[in-house]
Parts: structure tokens; sequence; C-alpha cells
């Protein structure tokens, strides 16, 4: 994501034009999404190996808040104009 | 009703559309009450601000100040700004009045020669102001040099530098992130502890050393640039007389603009990269040299400056990893301590997450192969 981010930071520095954005959009999405869904698995993989997990209010609300991104990040504006 | 009075109507009916018209064309400021005067429309300028009672100490620092020494620098940074304030009062009606013309010939489209020769006479007054500045900084420069002695001064280089990179304001909102950041200024807003800055203060001087006439270059690019791509915008849709351009034209201008904002464009990447190059080579040796509490805050703000839209992850799990392995490790080390077995059910689990944590605490859980991608 940083290099990405970087490209497109360098791209609109040597055009001052926003001509690739739409691809740039896309893949910061993605590899957002991706990134969140493996932090979900790695939470779970966790959670599993946590004998009293379920005492670990931390770790369930995580694991909760990182399912409502993965859920309302699909219609917001990231990464913004 | 005669003739003649029918005509002397239609002219007044003429007169006074005509009046309505024209009104309507020009750009009405409204003054907030009948006391205050109206306020001007703002114009977006690239002017440093004046150095700060804050910079004073960091100046003392470079220089290792002694008490009287620091308190004549106060006094004489007094001066300094009462200067830089009569400067600014002299100039100011001048840059209203070009910035007030410059918004009116300006009207809804600054892309016409004419809107672009009206913001080169706003630029001229402001670059002035900067002369200004620039002359009263080294006025205060000298002053202090007059009362060092010699061992410091060879510290003064150190402190131009400081100064006019901080001075370097040109277009900055254009730059890519990791070229707006400057390393040393970074250090002083994560801490604010002396023997922090102490302990990488010769790396720091070694970077300065390095980043300043790159961040200066960069800066001049900038402003240089400013008139010349708002010459190419106006170039893309206007014909030599300054009006509209044949849309058939435009389609065939339209590719050699982006080919000479380019190139317009090209020194200014050049320095972008490399002081972006600069920031992460040097950032690496920092942490390393610094303790490791300020080096994580350290860390943590370059990444939000230089990468906004990746960090912080609001869901990122490095932290909750951190401390499960921190709990695991303690329950171990007690264990150990208090030489009783560690409990049979615990064993497999503190085993498992340490063999996990080596990968996950060292940045999985971050997913380096995704922030990198």
């Amino acid at each position: 994501m940083e290099r990405r981010y970087s490209d497109w930071c360098l791209e609109f520095a040597s055009t001052f034009g926003s001509l690739n954005y739409e691809q740039y959009r896309l893949r910061m999405r993605e590899l957002r999404d991706q990134r969140w869904r493996l932090n979900l698995k790695t939470l779970r993989q966790i959670e599993s190996l946590i004998p009293d997990a379920g005492s670990h209010s931390e770790l369930q609300s995580l694991a909760e808040a990182l399912e409502r991104a993965i859920r309302q990040g699909a219609t917001d504006r990231y990464p913004g104009p | 009703m005669t003739r003649s009075s029918v005509i002397a109507r239609a002219a007044v009916g003429i007169l006074l559309l005509g009046r309505a018209v024209f009104a309507q064309s020009q750009p009405t400021v409204e003054p907030r009450n009948a006391l205050e005067p109206p306020r001007l429309p703002k114009m977006a300028l690239d002017l440093p601000e004046p150095i700060k009672e804050f910079d004073l100490g960091r100046v003392g620092d470079y220089l290792g100040l002694a008490a009287p020494q620091r308190l004549f620098l106060k006094e004489a940074h007094a001066r300094y700004l009462k200067d830089i304030e009569a400067v600014r009062r002299q100039t100011q009606p001048q840059l209203d009045a070009a910035c007030e013309h410059s918004l009116m010939v300006q009207g809804n489209d600054r892309r016409t020669f004419a809107a672009v020769a009206s913001i080169a006479q706003v630029y001229d007054v402001e670059e002035s102001l900067r002369r200004a500045i620039e002359r009263a900084d080294e006025a205060l420069f000298v002053e202090l040099e007059s009362v060092l002695a010699d061992v410091q001064k060879p510290g003064m280089a150190r402190v131009r530098d400081y100064r006019q990179r901080q001075a370097c304001v040109g277009w900055l909102r254009w730059l890519v992130r990791p070229a707006r950041i400057d390393l040393s200024a970074m250090l002083d807003d994560v801490s604010a502890v002396p023997e922090v800055r102490a302990a990488v203060d010769g790396l720091l001087a070694d970077y300065e050393r390095r980043l300043t006439p790159t961040r200066v270059a960069l800066n001049k690019a900038m402003l240089a640039n400013r008139i010349r791509l708002l010459e190419l915008s106006a170039w893309l849709v206007r014909d030599e007389n300054d009006r509209p351009l044949d849309p058939t034209l435009l389609r065939q201008r339209s590719q050699e603009h982006a080919l000479r904002v380019s190139a317009l464009l090209d020194d200014s990447v050049r320095l972008q990269r490399q002081i972006a190059d600069l920031n992460q080579k040097t950032l690496g040796t920092l942490l390393t040299a610094m303790p490791p509490s300020v080096a994580t805050s350290l860390r943590n703000e370059y990444q939000r400056r230089a990468f906004p839209t990746v960090y912080p992850d609001p869901h990122g799990l490095h932290d909750v990893c951190e401390r499960l392995v921190g709990a695991a490790a303690s329950t171990m080390l007690s264990a150990l301590r208090s030489r009783r077995c560690v409990p049979r059910t615990n064993r497999s689990t503190m085993a498992s997450i340490w063999k996990w944590s080596a990968a996950t605490v060292t940045g999985a859980s971050n997913s380096p192969a995704l922030l990198a991608a």
C-alpha cells in the first residue's frame, strides 16, 4: 500500500493530473480489504490458541470492529480525493 | 407621450440596464458591518513565517549559547519582529491592491493570459516581501554572530540551514508527502527530551547538511513553476489573443500540454524523490540510535505523515499482539523466577504464541506484504 500510494503521488507530482486515479483507487481499496481480512484471520487464529479466549473481550471487540470495517469499507470513499 | 420623451426613457432604461449588468460582473465583497473595512478575498500566497520564539531555543542549542547570549538573542529577535511587522505594514496595501485587481481580472476563470499576468503581479509583490524577510533573517544572524565566541561560530551554518529549510513553503501542498518531511523538525514534535536529541545529534547534523540544498532547490523550482504552469493552463484553452480556443485545436493541444507540464515538473519530481529517499534512509539509522519508546513514536509519526492513506490503521493488530506476547512472557518469567512449573494448560498456548509471535509481532499482523505491495 505504501508503494502504491507513493507511486500515485509521484505520478501526480509529475503531471499535476489524475489520469490513472481510478486504477489507483481500486487497487488501494483491494489492498486494504485484503489487509483487513488477513488481520481478521490472524485474530481468529489467536483466539483459537488461547484457551479462555471467551474472556478476552478485547479480542472479541477487535474482531467485531474488523468485520464491521470490512462491511462498511465496501461502500466508503477510501482513499479519498 | 412625445417622441423625444420615449427616446429619453429608452436611453435611461438602457443606461440602468447597463449599470446593472456591470454591477453583476464586479466581484462584490460585503462588509461585515458598517464600521469595518470590506474583507478582501484571500489569494493563496507562499510566504514563510518570521522566525518564532520557539526557534530561538533550537538556535541556542545548535550554538551552545550561554544565558547572556540567549538574552541578547531574545532582544534582537524582538527588534527583528518589529522590523518584519514594519515591512509587512508597508507592503500590505500594495499586496492587497494586487490581489484585489487579480481577483477581479480572474472572475470565474484564471485560465486566461490576462488573469495569469495579474497573478504574476501578485507574486512579484510576494517576492519582494519574501526578500525583505530574508534580509531581516540575515540581519538577525549577523547581529547574533557578533556576540559568538570563535568556537561557536561554525554552528551558524547549521542555524542558517535550519532557517532556510523552514522558509521553504513554495507550493508545499503539491509535494509528495515524504518529501515534505524534515526529520530534524519532526523529532522536535515527537520528543522534547534534550538527551534524545543529543544521542542522535551527529546523525541529524549530517542529514541536515544533505537535506538543505535539495530542499532549497526544490522550493526554488516550485516557486518558478507557479507562473509557468498557469501560463500553460491558459495556453491550453486560449488563443494568442486570449480568446477561447477552437475545440478542434483544444484536442490537439491537450496532449502537448501534458508533455510540457511533465517536462516542467521533471526537476521538482527528481528533487522530491531525492528527499524522500534521504528521509527513508536516515529514518532507519535514527530509529536504531534512539530509545525504543521514542523510536516507536518517531516511526509512527513518520508513517502517518508520509503515507496518510495507509497509517494509522485503526484495525491493526500490532499492539494487541505485543500485549499478548508480553503477557505470556511475563507469566513465563514469573513462573521461572518462582521456580514453579508453567501450568500444563498454558504451556502449549505459550509455545504456540511464542512460535507465532516470531512472525506476527515482527510485522505480519500489519501485513507487510500488503503494506509494501
